[in-house]
């Protein structure tokens, strides 16, 4: 096999790039909770990039185009607007956990207080399920599309992927992850902003919407059905996983409080533009009857044959900032959720310099094993979103009544999250995924609402405004 | 077809008026005394 080594050399710079500036960045981190969890205090600009750093996946640029390949422009349009609204829900959140948990670290903080045991134990486990799946998905998908776009071997992707990302990610952990953020942001808009406007400068705008409505003009219904479902099912699991994604929970803590509702508007309206942008790639392919031997390949395939070898190393440049910030922002979520949830409970006297310690250690673990279990290719990245999107969904009624109605009864919400993951497979597997997490969502709204009127409870919130106020008044002290 | 997309349309709104009811005082609460420990 011939190793396309210009496209490794461009992976290689980005990684030196990516892992000297952690290196710099680190030298500032000298606590365990700046290195989980950063200062509080992520302004405008890179509160929103670090949000959209994590949330512009290897998916947001490869998928969105498959769904408008697929179901034309509707899928463009649908996919943009599922991101983009769940980051929007989510800003009323966290300015409701800045006010209620103002010294909380992770979600878990929040289950473990608001809830009982059994609440936080089941939630813990299928927190942790969806992110490995997550993680899975993005060091996959990268291994993939490195493989199958720019001929670099599969498991040299994932390899080379993923050792840069845990140098980095392992440096200064949160605090690095959110200053390379910003860069990689910019990295990512370059292909938003430069390869579609390249290619439809060669092809001409009319001729391809005249080309789509000789070819396919089902694709330029704005209400095809499988389209609106998509649309509106898809929102139900995106909302889901930034519901339940202890990153998101993160940057909610980690930034200015008088700035969350901004930052996450913002981060949310400007999420939408990317797949958009990315997915209009496809309307050319459908415009002049071309097809790539892959669905999913459709963006990278339109920009090489229109903007030639550069604009093909743009778009590997931007996919792979893309992954490369997803991966490390959920390996900084897992470990902060490690630190704080389980080994803090299990040894609560350890000293600062051995939580730094055991968190570095920790993000090389799960990031070697995360590597371990990419290796083999058994999925795709869409089908494993929907699959998991069934657990996101039962949890989307249980957090937004848990954080603003005290009426929400511990063993209610339990029910309901069990009871909406069991009929949402039922419905998985006998109806459809999409379908499955409707019906999730359905289960978990219906059990939270009827059971708090049923059986309400009367939550005193103070229990989690005292959340972590005695570390934070020790660190005020030092 | 019909049925699904429906549900989804209306789960979709339920959860936007779940998440931003509290602002506009639809339900639960939403601003939180910081101090005192009566508040419930």
């Amino acid at each position: 096999m011939n190793i396309p080594w210009g496209n490794i050399l461009v992976i290689l710079v980005l990684g030196v790039i990516f892992i000297a500036s952690s290196w710099f960045i680190s030298r500032k981190v000298s606590t365990a909770d700046e290195y989980i969890s950063g200062n509080g205090k992520l302004g405008v600009a890179f509160g929103t990039t670090s949000l959209l750093a994590f949330w512009i996946t290897g998916n947001t640029i490869m998928a969105a185009p498959e769904a408008a390949y697929g179901l034309g422009v509707i899928g463009a349009i649908a996919y943009s607007f599922l991101g983009g609204v769940a980051v929007v829900s989510f800003s009323p959140l966290g300015k409701r956990i800045h006010e209620i948990i103002p010294n909380g670290k992770t979600v878990g903080d929040f289950y473990k207080n608001r809830f009982d045991k059994k609440n936080y134990y089941f939630f813990m486990i299928m927190l942790f399920i969806y992110m490995f799946g997550l993680l899975m998905t993005q060091g996959i998908g990268g291994g993939l599309l490195l493989e199958q776009i720019f001929d670099v071997p599969y498991v040299l992707a994932v390899v080379l992927t993923f050792i840069i990302v845990i140098a980095y990610a392992t440096m200064g952990g949160f605090s690095s992850i959110t200053g390379i953020a910003f860069f990689q942001v910019m990295l990512i808009f370059v292909v938003v902003i430069v390869v579609p406007p390249l290619v439809y400068f060669s092809t001409g705008v009319a001729p391809i919407y005249t080309g789509m409505a000789q070819f396919a003009p089902e694709k330029l219904d704005l209400l095809l059905p499988a389209g609106i479902l998509f649309m509106f099912a898809g929102a139900m699991f995106a909302i889901g996983e930034v519901f339940m994604d202890n990153t998101f929970w993160q940057r909610a803590y980690a930034v200015r409080k008088d700035k969350l509702m901004s930052i996450f508007g913002l981060a949310g309206i400007g999420w939408f533009f990317v797949p958009l942008a990315t997915a209009t790639l496809a309307f050319v392919a459908i415009g002049t009857n071309q097809a790539p031997a892959e669905v999913n390949q459709v963006a990278p395939f339109i920009a090489q044959i229109y903007g030639g070898n550069f604009v093909s190393w743009v778009f590997l440049v931007g996919v792979w900032s893309a992954l490369a910030s997803t991966i490390a922002a959920i390996l900084n979520a897992l470990v902060s959720l490690l630190i704080h949830d389980i080994y803090q409970s299990i040894n609560p006297r350890a000293d600062n310099a051995k939580l730094l310690r055991i968190s570095k250690i920790l993000t090389v673990v799960i990031g070697v094993l995360a590597l371990l279990i990419s290796l083999p290719k058994f999925l795709t990245m869409l089908q494993m979103l929907i699959f998991l999107g069934v657990i996101n969904a039962a949890f989307v009624f249980p957090i937004i009544y848990g954080l603003f109605w005290k009426k929400l009864d511990a063993t209610v919400s339990f029910i309901a999250s069990i009871l909406a993951i069991i009929v949402g497979y039922i419905v998985y597997y006998s109806v459809g995924d999409l379908q499955g997490v409707v019906a999730s969502g359905w289960v978990s709204f219906l059990v939270c609402w009827i059971g708090s009127l049923v059986k309400p409870a009367d939550f005193n919130w103070n229990k989690l405004y005292r959340v972590g106020q005695s570390q934070a008044s020790e660190v005020e002290r030092k | 077809m019909t049925f699904w997309i429906t549900s989804s349309i209306v789960l979709f709104f339920i959860v936007v008026i779940s998440a931003y009811g509290p602002l506009f005082g639809l339900y639960g609460e939403m601003i939180h005394k910081e101090k005192g420990d009566d508040h419930k």
